[in-house]
């Protein structure tokens, strides 16, 4: 046969072995294909560091031994940063923001103030350790976002008693939404403080001791 | 005598014409149907997301997976992998043809995702709310249903983290 005539023929075959392939791509009327997308994010583990608990000393505010005849509340913080303060007040709403001086037939008392001196682990005690912020530090993905949850107060009891005291924490945290530093790529990490106040009515209904409680932070991806 | 000639003429006749037609034609009578189907299409309403999973920390595989049907997100296995709080849900579409006629649901058997910016992949295995579904209605007129896929994969404490994404294919067929 000459080739001019055999190059159609061979045309023709290639087409008809096409036409199952377009039949599986095309879809008849019988049948309808649709599309979908699929997408999900892999994290790996968020992990949350606690390097620094939150302690508070508080000097006995001596309300009863100073002489004042009346309650006195007496308020301890401890920033963010770590610094502490302290203000005295009359229960009946009168500000005390100077403690008061001690009275001189009182000279035992006369390092207590109404004045919380310093912070403590809610500790109510002479002793006087350092008072410190507590630090966190997150890591986990870079660049994601992460919610933060700090409980707004803490309920601190005394160790052999069943006193309490309530922390009312604060923290260094922005508005709104927390990001991890860093892009997805490598880790990141986001550090923040928890401080607090600890508000006690005078010592009559204070009682000393070391008081211990569980600041629960939580972290995770949104 | 002319009398009893007459009637056996007759017969003969009669039986001699009858034989004649049986052999020249035959009848029957055939019924002939069909069924006229308007074409079945499918049309996707939302994509499949697994949403956020967070990878175990120790050696382990957990197991992810959107149910078909009601799209709730779960995750099993040994690992210690968690599910994120993020959006998540199962592929929602409309199957549109004749009313009252039943079609088969396929989705591919399994298909990957790759990482975006990388080339690691999951492999998903998608599943269907139904192997078969039936349109609302009756022949006649058009009808309509919607069907899920959900899907499932596994995840490692290996697992390279990142978004990933795939795409597959559903296929609806009159039965």
């Amino acid at each position: 046969m000459p080739a001019s005539k055999a190059r159609p023929i061979l045309i023709f075959t290639a087409v008809l072995a096409a036409v199952p392939a377009l039949a599986q791509i095309a879809p008849s009327p019988a049948t309808g294909i649709a599309r979908t997308v699929a997408t999900t994010r892999i994290d790996q583990p968020a992990t949350l560091t606690n390097s620094q608990d939150l302690a508070f000393v508080v000097q006995t505010p001596v309300a009863a031994a100073l002489g004042l005849g009346q309650a006195t509340t007496s308020t301890a913080r401890v920033t963010t940063s770590g610094a502490s303060s302290a203000t005295a007040a009359a229960a009946r709403g009168a500000s005390a923001p100077t403690p008061p001086s001690p009275p001189a037939a009182a000279p035992a008392a006369a390092p207590t103030t109404s004045e919380l001196v310093r912070g403590a682990a809610a500790t109510v005690s002479a002793a006087v350790p350092t008072a410190a912020q507590a630090t966190f530090t997150v890591a986990g993905d870079g660049g994601q976002a992460i919610s933060v949850t700090v409980p707004p107060t803490v309920d601190l009891a005394r160790d052999g008693g069943v006193e309490t005291a309530l922390l009312t924490t604060t923290n260094n945290l922005a508005e709104g939404p927390q990001f991890l530093g860093g892009n997805f790529a490598g880790g990141g990490t986001l550090s923040f403080a928890v401080g607090g106040q600890i508000t006690l009515a005078s010592s009559t209904s204070v009682s000393s001791g070391t008081y211990n409680g569980l600041l629960a932070v939580v972290a995770q991806y949104n | 005598m002319i009398r009893k000639i007459g009637f056996i003429a007759a017969v003969a006749v009669a039986a001699t014409s009858g034989a004649a037609f049986a052999q020249a034609s035959a009848t029957v009578s055939t019924t002939g149907t069909t069924r006229i189907l308007q074409a079945i299409t499918i049309t996707k309403n939302s994509d499949l997301a697994f949403g956020s999973i967070v990878r175990s920390a120790t050696a382990g595989t957990n197991t992810v997976t959107i149910n078909a049907t009601t799209g709730a997100r779960t995750i099993t296995g040994a690992g210690g992998g968690v599910l994120a709080t993020s959006t998540s849900g199962r592929a929602t579409y409309t199957v549109d043809g004749e009313g009252g006629q039943t079609f088969s649901i396929t989705p591919d058997a399994t298909f990957n995702m790759t990482r975006v910016g990388g080339s690691e992949t999951i492999t998903v295995t998608p599943t269907a709310s139904s192997a078969t579904g039936t349109l609302s209605g009756s022949i006649g007129s058009a009808g309509s249903v919607a069907i899920g896929v959900g899907g499932s994969f596994p995840v490692t404490n290996t697992t390279v983290t990142g978004n990933y994404t795939g795409t597959f294919n559903v296929v609806v067929a009159y039965n």
